[in-house]
């Protein structure tokens, strides 16, 4: 369905996540809090795919969703594929930690009271698990006393590279990345997103979680822009080159807001999911509003990228359930 | 109907019937006292129901005035202990490290000793009755309510927000009330309710021992205690109705709490 | 109006692993200065330190060669990068803002603050907006000096332009000096007049 015609390894069509909470602080009226509404994004083999989003959008509750993590009051509607197999409950069980894997944001997610060797390695103490692991970290440059430390005993690089072994240590053909390089300045974070570009090249997928634009069009091959809870558009990164490849009126506005390109502020603020607008959630901000735009928008393909917005007639999308 | 509605209504439900309670027994304490030969030793029957003793007393408005007794003295004990324990909490957190170092000793000598000796001790030491009972209580239960609202101030004094108040230029009294209070308020309410069930229990039972309320009075232990020669003659109702409202009524404000818990406490908040 | 910091050395343990040590940095009024360092370096606990929010192991820090005042409004104000650590999660967004030092309402205007956000709780608004009470509360009468730690990095590229197009033209006019730990590059280059390396 790309312009690339490749493999897809994972494909998620109109995801939405609703929380189930109670209005207020002390109310016991309980209201669905629409977090996620309509996100479509999809990974081809060989390729680095960017969601991004602003901090509090939700975008993080994505990486949940695909690896079955949510919290009990959450509720989720849409579909997901893995290599053209619609993803169940059971079978993310079966899949995650294996074919599909998770570097999580932060050094937190490592238990303290363990050897970084032993939480790599993980339950079984087998000689194969094992000499994984030491082959692992030769690759990223951890020496053999590196197994013996406790994640305290880490820096911040090392840490990383100990997460991102962790996920490879079961072969897994997708890997997904939330926030991985938070406090890293570009150059650094450049040079661990290196390490996921490897991976990719391999013939792996990676989908990267992150509020960092000017990070996701340094390494990334496609980007999908989640605006209030929404993917509107997904396009390869080449298409940022200018404001006039770019399709939808938001991603050109953000286009005009990085520093680079002349640092323009549009008034106004994301919607709270409280106070959504019907229709496009950019709609009350963009120049060109109009009635349609409060109708249901579908997703639709134009030239290499797939776009959420009334002013364009092209293909719409049919899920082919995986296959390109 | 969610967890939430749940929770209120068992709250209500229990603050209603131990309001009742205490009411009815403010009301019934003249009744209590009046002895009549004509009537001794009524086995529990519609009239009396939970039968006389052998002065010929009516042992439910006995019952009734001896919980509202229990009931009125545990939340008077209860409040005076968690307050106490809110002062001397924020006092440890926020006074510097002399004054938490002597708190704490001060927690830790009186969780140190079993409480109904010190409870003994110090209604003994201030002659019994009324006062020796609150006194006793109120000092030897706000323990473990200071030692959480003290945990809870430290690190409160962390957060960024305290942090920026105090630069803002908001002096410490300021920040306790405006920024810290809010805070610490679930955690008191909840505390004191808990609270209650214990110093009635304590209450009962040193009154129970003899060191607590005088012996005229239609207190719970003092019915109890009484009792205790008679059961063996197979007066079974005098010990089994009044101890049974005191389980009653220690368990409504165990369950009552808990609801209050379930309400105002952050984790449970999306069940 | 000089901020300095003079000698400074902060560790968080052992005196022998400082963050930094020995640090001398001079920012004037008029100035807009990018803090620069490799990963590591500990900006943001040198923002802290410049801030008075952490007490440095050896040197001071002056304000026109005084110290900061330990009581009382700091004329050295900073921004932090998580808003939704920086309010109190218990109180509704007016009270949250009246914390300031007589923040003006124009201030509160310019920033797209609107009147129905103030009777909210934090948990109801966005990194984005409640970072904008975040600048308000630091734009008090007293303020003389601006720390901005990251201010933007968690932020929507559009809401970072609205905000620091706001900031630059506020500090510009009250000629308050500001002082901006970024690592996002062409941020710097829009926002610094001066790069301060380490």
């Amino acid at each position: 369905m790309s312009c690339t015609g490749k493999h897809h390894i994972l494909e998620i069509d109109e995801l939405s996540v609703s929380f189930l909470q109670y209005e207020n602080n002390r109310s016991s009226r309980q209201i669905l809090l629409p977090v996620i509404s309509k996100l479509s994004v999809s990974v081809h083999e060989g390729e680095i795919v960017a969601v991004v989003g602003s901090s509090g959008s939700g975008k993080s509750l994505l990486a949940h969703a695909i690896l079955g993590l949510l919290p009990y009051n959450a509720q989720v509607s849409g579909d997901m594929y893995f290599e053209g197999e619609l993803l169940t409950e059971t079978r993310i069980k079966e899949l995650r930690g294996n074919q599909i894997a998770f570097v999580p944001q932060s050094t937190t997610y490592l238990d303290p009271l363990m050897t970084v060797g032993e939480q790599v390695r993980g339950k079984r103490r087998d000689a194969g698990r094992q000499k994984k692991q030491r082959e692992l970290f030769a690759r990223y440059g951890l020496g053999t006393e590196v197994d013996k430390k406790y994640p305290f005993e880490c820096s911040g690089g090392m840490t990383r590279r100990v997460l991102l072994s962790t996920a490879l240590m079961g072969n897994p053909r997708l890997i997904i990345a939330d926030e991985p390089t938070p406090g890293m300045d570009l150059a650094l974070a450049k040079k661990s997103m290196e390490d996921f570009r490897a991976f990719a090249d391999e013939g792996n997928g990676v989908l990267l979680i992150t509020h960092d634009i000017e990070l996701a069009l340094e390494v990334a091959d496609r980007i999908g822009v989640f605006y209030a809870g929404m993917t509107v558009e997904e396009t390869p990164v080449a298409d940022f080159a200018s404001e006039e490849t770019l399709r939808h009126p938001y991603t050109k506005v953000l286009w005009r807001a990085l520093p680079q390109n002349g640092f323009t502020p549009l008034p106004g603020v994301q919607p709270y999911v409280k106070d959504m607008p019907k229709g496009c959630p950019f709609g009350p901000r963009c120049e060109f509003y109009t009635e349609k735009c409060q109708g249901e928008i579908p997703m639709q393909r134009v030239g290499c990228g797939t776009v959420r917005c009334v002013r364009y007639k092209g293909e719409p999308l049919a899920v082919t359930g995986g296959r390109a | 109907m969610n967890q939430r509605q749940k929770a209120k209504i068992l709250f209500a439900f229990s603050a209603a019937f131990l309001i009742a309670v205490a009411v009815a027994g403010v009301f019934c304490h003249d009744a209590a006292m009046v002895t009549d030969f004509s009537r001794k030793n009524l086995a529990p029957c519609l009239k009396y129901p939970f039968g006389t003793d052998w002065l010929g007393r009516n042992m439910f408005y006995r019952t009734l005035t001896g919980l509202s007794m229990s009931i009125l003295i545990g939340v008077c004990a209860a409040g005076v202990s968690a307050v106490m324990a809110l002062i001397l909490g924020i006092a440890a957190a926020t006074l510097g490290k002399k004054a938490d170092s002597v708190i704490s000793f001060l927690i830790d000598l009186v969780m140190g000793i079993p409480h109904i000796l010190l409870l003994i001790l110090i209604s003994y030491a201030m002659g019994k009755g009324l006062k020796g009972v609150i006194v006793g209580v109120a000092l030897t239960h706000w323990t473990s309510l200071a030692r959480l609202i003290r945990a809870e101030v430290m690190q409160l004094k962390e957060s960024e927000y305290i942090q920026i108040a105090a630069k803002l230029g908001h002096s410490k009294l300021e920040i306790a009330v405006k920024h810290m209070l809010p805070h610490l308020l679930p955690q008191f309410l909840v505390g004191l309710v808990l609270m209650f069930p214990h110093a009635i229990l304590h209450e009962s039972s040193i009154t129970f021992l003899g060191f607590g309320l005088s012996s005229e009075q239609p207190a719970i232990g003092v019915i109890l205690s009484e009792s205790m020669t008679y059961l063996i003659m197979g007066k079974w109702w005098l010990a089994l109705f009044p101890g049974l409202a005191l389980v009653l009524t220690v368990g409504l404000f165990d369950l009552g709490g808990n609801a209050l818990r379930r309400i105002l406490d952050p984790n449970s908040v999306h069940e | 109006m000089i901020l300095e910091g003079r000698n400074l050395t902060f560790s968080y343990g052992k005196p022998e692993e400082a963050v930094f040590a020995n640090v001398n940095l001079q920012v004037e009024s008029h100035e807009r200065a990018a803090l620069l360092g490799p990963s590591g370096f500990g900006k943001t606990t040198l923002a802290r330190v410049l801030a008075g929010y952490l007490k440095p192991q050896t040197g001071e820090v002056l304000l026109d060669g005084k110290p900061l005042p330990k009581k009382g409004y700091c004329p050295v104000q900073m921004i932090w990068q998580h808003p939704e650590k920086a309010v109190n999660p218990k109180l509704r967004m007016r009270e949250t803002l009246a914390d300031g030092q007589q923040v003006e309402e124009r201030i509160v205007r310019a920033l797209g603050i609107e009147e129905d956000w103030m009777n909210r709780y934090p948990q109801e608004l966005s990194g984005g907006e409640l970072q904008r009470f975040c600048i308000a509360r630091a734009l008090g009468r007293g303020t003389k000096f601006l720390i901005a730690d990251e201010i933007s990095t968690m932020l929507d590229l559009i809401t970072q332009s609205q905000i620091w197009n706001f900031l630059l033209e506020e500090v510009r006019e009250r000629e308050i000096g500001l002082l901006v730990v970024s690592h996002s590059e062409p941020l710097l280059e829009r926002v610094a007049t001066r790069r301060i390396r380490f």
